[in-house]
């Protein structure tokens, strides 16, 4: 807000004849036009996309006098059929929250640190842009563009490759990290290193006659909220539900079985389970296979002879039973995860009877722990037992959506930034004690003469939690920082830590569209459209066995000077950077071609709209035979707002897994492999690379899921009680919390009370310790002490404490924070976790009971 | 004794010039002296309202641009929590948040009156210094109509001021105010608080009477 005329602060000159009277002083307003008797503005439904949480709804906003008013899902969405959950109604709170970030902004206090006021003042985009560029340039000049890092939460699907990828490449930077490894990368370890889908997978709830939810509450989070709440209703009267959980979550209030498990010990009653389904030949005779004569020869405690079974679709059933079934007994299980053993023996009949359409949906709670790759391949190997994979009512890998890849940019890397991007990562991914191999691996290539041009290697994944780690290691290592749409300094566990490692960085440009933690260690501040409602781009997922591509586009004007940080800000950054010397970025995003007129962008706005044409093209461009919806052309699909692709086809990828022995493998040579690729090159055995990553398995058993014990922090003596995080139906990729209506609707999250952050504990724990129901409450942990209230919950076993996360923010808006920069709102988990990590995976650990905590009265 | 021609003139510009003092500060503002021009216009509407500006103006001519630029900032731009949030359906519409129905009216109001928001102008219709410059814009076609001889107009625009008044700006102007008032920490903003308060409260007082409301 500028006052772009002088006259307007000076006196009006002295009047007195009408020819004097002269012209309104105007700087906010422009003469309109005197409305017309029935002009006033009709509402209508604009489509976009929701990113609240990963299900990236298709939704639609109603739209009354520029504002937006209501929130549905998209009617055509075969996704959510036309639902939104309770999150989605947020957007409008969000979008118009005062605290947004309005303008640029600059830091005029140099000085960095916690409760240090950054001092920031407006700036235009010009100078904003100038001051990045101008960084970005002498940095380049030192020939070490590697000391740019670039670190990304949510994005677009579709636009991230112009920023994520394209800037940060041609720039010369391999230093570029997604949030995917504080999210729940473990989770993906289960269906990755058995049935090779490193994924997350879909459900066909139409069908399904039991589904067990286990480490998760699909009505609440976890990918498909609105289509889960839309059909659990019809799966009672099919069959069962089952809730695995150490606490009472929304699902499990409505579950027939709740099973509140030891934080932890999902491995072993996931063994238990598998141990009942083989001894009492529950499984699937048509996935797994049979005994050749037909006698069940799984009996307690039994070695098998593997030539006795005949398996068709899987690998290694027999080996897992004799290396870790075999033993695994409900009896033995109920003494680690507390569940009494004839609940799981019923719990697994249950299972067995749904045959095929029983769906175990399996949840980050079971992976995101230390040792979680295995509880994540335990837990996921029901489905292949069960025989649930690809089947009526079974379990599903995603489906895709037919986007378009933007042109390579290969031509447009320079020799600084060839040698850049073979700098050194600031996570530490693939050390000897950070496999981080999620993903498998990578096969050799050869060329047409058969010789090897490129051996196989271990494919090495994001390790987000261990970019501070890096920071602290190597200060020096970073000069700059962009980063979108993040707040690791209140999302990532250990979160002490980036407030220590983001005071060192000398140069940070926060993209985003609220101020938080992480904005105070900010130099410029760059305000970010809200993506649902104000940025152009494409996004894509699935649900309901269908994928679906959607648009996500300004729904009414946006407000104050906001711009999308993948399309609008790369752009105008890369004009910048061309006018100081490096037009390579400008150059490539130059080349783009609109789909339809062959137009190339002149500036930003064309530049994000000829984007979003080439991602979505093969939808409506006409071309293409399309198998799912019909769509006649670009103004069509911003209108209809989505594409949904054909149904997924049931045993799509039966015999053709992407493992080793294209089989769903209870034993993973796919692990193997990979494991002996990454030994090779660290030049240690398998044994030492597992026991220096901290996990218990040696030799065979490293192979097949099996139940590791959990590692705590903390001994049980001084920290008795095993904290439970959880996730709010509310959150919104952390974005939330300065909504009224998060605090004002808290009610919603089980046990949860409105305009308060509570500390769920057992009322007999309670009653040891002196507290009543509402009492001001300490947690101490290993590395922090944090404040809340108390809740006195049956809904959580005796000596455990749950407390979900989302609030406890000490630098945010009115609402989130008590008092900006002095006073949090209850308490943050991430303060009170310490940073751990599932190392087969490099996801960070933030379940399965692996902190423990003391509680006091405040 | 002011003639009515002066007083016209005065309210327009005061309203003008208060509403520049609500734009992030520029070395402009102290090149035109807009406070002292301020304190002096409203020594002849609003005395009490004119020593505030007196005060605003001397704690300018002691600190620089830049500071005060920091202290606009922290109060109403943000990034974190706004002070006083200078937008009217914050404190007006049941959901505190920026455009809520309120700010809908207070749109239609402009509208109705043959006039909008400018394009390139990216705040909002009920922003605190666009209330103040639509007052003067009323306030100018008052001085027109007046000018003209056209007195039925007059009086239309003077309703047309108490009902802009009572209907968006008086309902939230004392909890506004008050915010950077109680915030304490910024004296050129308290100053300017006091200041714009009490103008607003005569004027509107003023006006009430001139039209017997």
């Amino acid at each position: 807000m500028e006052i772009k005329r002088r006259d307007f602060l000076k006196l009006t000159a002295a009047a007195g004849a009408v020819a004097t009277v002269g012209l309104p002083k105007l700087n906010a307003f422009a003469a309109g036009h005197m409305p017309k008797a029935g002009e006033a503005p009709k509402g209508e439904w604009v489509a976009s996309t929701c990113q609240g949480c990963t299900a990236w709804c298709p939704v639609e906003f109603y739209v009354q006098e520029g504002r937006i008013v209501k929130v549905r899902g998209n009617q055509l969405s075969k996704a959510n059929s036309g639902f939104v959950c309770p999150r989605g109604h947020l957007m409008i709170q969000q979008t118009y929250d005062p605290d947004r970030i309005k303008v640029p902004m600059k830091r005029t206090n140099p000085a960095k640190g916690k409760g240090i006021d950054p001092k920031f003042v407006p700036i235009s985009w010009d100078e904003a842009l100038e001051l990045v560029a101008d960084k970005m340039i002498a940095l380049r000049k030192t020939g070490h563009p590697e000391k740019l890092t670039y670190i990304r939460g949510r994005y677009s699907p579709t636009s991230q490759a112009l920023l994520y990828g394209a800037l940060t490449k041609i720039y010369g930077t391999g230093n570029a990290f997604s949030h995917s490894a504080i999210c729940a990368e473990a989770e993906k370890m289960g269906p990755g290193y058995t049935q090779g889908f490193f994924g997350y997978r879909d459900y066909d709830f139409a069908k399904m006659k039991c589904l067990v939810a286990w480490g998760c509450d699909p009505l609440s989070s976890n990918r498909q909220v609105p289509n889960t709440i839309n059909k659990l209703g019809d799966i009672f009267d099919r069959g069962s539900v089952i809730t695995v959980d150490p606490r009472l979550s929304s699902i499990a209030a409505k579950s027939n079985e709740w099973l509140p498990i030891k934080p932890g010990t999902d491995g072993a009653l996931a063994g238990a389970i598998a141990h009942v389904l083989l001894t009492e030949g529950l499984w699937s005779k048509e996935f797994v296979g049979d005994f050749k004569d037909g006698k069940n020869l799984f009996k307690t405690g039994a070695t098998v002879d593997e030539a006795a079974f005949a398996e068709k679709q899987t690998h290694g059933i027999v080996k897992y039973w004799n290396i870790e079934l075999k033993d695994k007994t409900p009896a033995w299980a109920a003494k680690i995860t507390l569940i009494p053993a004839d609940q799981i023996v019923k719990v697994a009949r249950t299972m067995g009877k749904a045959g095929s359409a029983c769906a175990v949906y399996m949840g980050p709670g079971v992976a995101m722990t230390p040792r979680g790759t295995y509880a994540s391949m335990s837990v996921y190997a029901l489905n292949g037992i069960l025989g649930s994979i690809e089947t009526e009512g079974g379990v599903f890998q995603s489906s895709g959506a037919p986007t378009t890849s933007f042109p390579k940019f290969d031509a447009f890397i320079d020799d600084v930034a060839k040698k850049g991007a073979k700098g050194k990562k600031l996570d530490g991914r693939g050390a000897k004690n950070m496999p981080a191999i999620m993903g498998g691996y990578n096969h050799e290539e050869k060329d047409k003469d058969g010789k090897v041009t490129k051996a196989a290697s271990a494919k090495a994944n994001v390790v987000t939690n261990g970019v501070a780690d890096g920071l602290l290691k190597d200060p020096g290592a970073c000069e700059i920082m962009l980063s979108s749409w993040t707040n690791f300094n209140f999302s990532c566990t250990g979160a002490d830590r980036w407030d220590k490692a983001m005071a060192k960085v000398p140069f940070f440009v926060h993209m985003v569209t609220n101020a938080s933690e992480m904005t105070q260690f900010a130099d410029v501040v760059l305000p970010s459209t809200f993506a649902p409602t104000e940025k152009l781009s494409v996004v894509t997922n699935m649900a309901n066995l269908h994928g679906h591509m959607s648009i996500q586009q300004p729904v009414a004007k946006a407000l104050w000077q906001v711009k999308a940080e993948e399309t609008d800000v790369v752009w105008l950054l890369a004009e910048k950077l061309k006018a100081k010397g490096f037009p390579n970025l400008y150059d490539y995003y130059a080349s783009f071609e609109d789909p339809e007129t062959k137009k190339k962008p002149a500036n930003a706005a064309e530049f994000a709209e000829i984007a979003a044409k080439i991602s979505s093209q093969k939808a409506w461009n006409g071309k293409e035979k399309m198998k799912g919806d019909q769509i006649s052309g670009w103004a069509d699909f911003k209108k209809k707002g989505i594409y949904n692709t054909e149904t997924y086809k049931y045993k799509k990828n039966w015999g053709k897994f992407k493992t080793d022995t294209k089989k769903f493998e209870f034993y993973s040579e796919t692990l193997k492999k990979t494991l002996e690729l990454f030994a090779a090159k660290n030049k240690m055995s398998i044994d030492e690379v597992l026991k220096g990553s901290g996990y218990e398995a040696q030799g065979e058993l490293v192979f097949v899921p099996h139940y590791e014990s959990p590692k705590r922090h903390g001994s049980e003596k001084e920290y008795p009680f095993t904290f439970i995080d959880h996730k709010s139906r509310l959150n919104r990729e952390g974005r939330s919390a300065n909504t009224v209506w998060y605090h004002e609707f808290k009610k919603v999250d089980v046990g949860d009370v409105s305009w308060d952050d509570v500390a769920k504990i057992n009322p007999v724990d309670a009653q040891k310790l002196g507290i009543k129901d509402g009492d001001a409450i300490r947690l101490t942990s290993t590395i922090a002490t944090i404040t809340c209230t108390a809740r006195l919950w049956e809904g959580v076993r005796p000596g455990t404490v749950a407390k979900c996360y989302g609030q406890g923010h000490w630098a945010y808006g009115r609402v989130a924070a008590k008092e900006y920069g002095k006073k949090a709102r209850g308490g943050n988990n991430n303060e009170l976790m310490p940073s751990d990590f599932d190392r087969l995976s490099g996801a960070t650990a933030r379940n399965g009971g692996f902190t423990g905590v003391k509680i006091e009265k405040a | 004794m002011a003639t009515q021609e002066t007083v016209l003139t005065a309210r327009e510009d005061a309203y003008r010039l208060l509403a520049a003092c609500y734009y992030s500060p520029t070395s402009a503002l102290l090149e035109e002296d807009c406070c002292n021009i301020l304190a002096t216009l409203l020594k002849l509407l609003a005395p009490e309202a004119a020593e505030q500006a007196s005060a605003a103006t001397k704690v300018l001519s002691k600190s620089t641009i830049e500071e005060q630029l920091v202290e606009h900032t922290r109060l109403f731009l943000g990034p974190f929590k706004l002070v006083a949030a200078p937008y009217g359906s914050v404190w007006m519409d049941e959901h505190k948040h920026v455009m809520g129905d309120s700010t809908a009216k207070v749109a239609a109001f402009y509208h109705a009156c043959g006039l909008q928001l400018a394009d390139d102008f990216h705040e909002l219709p009920d922003h605190f210094a666009v209330e103040l410059e639509f007052l003067s814009y009323l306030a100018f076609k008052q001085r027109e109509a007046q000018t003209a001889g056209d007195t039925t107009e007059v009086e239309r625009l003077k309703g047309l001021q108490l009902e802009f008044l009572h209907t968006f700006l008086l309902p939230w102007l004392t909890p506004f105010t008050d915010a950077v008032i109680n915030d304490g920490e910024a004296p050129f903003y308290v100053a300017l608080a006091k200041c714009t308060a009490a103008f607003i409260t005569a004027d509107a007082a003023a006006l009430n009477e001139a039209t017997g409301a």
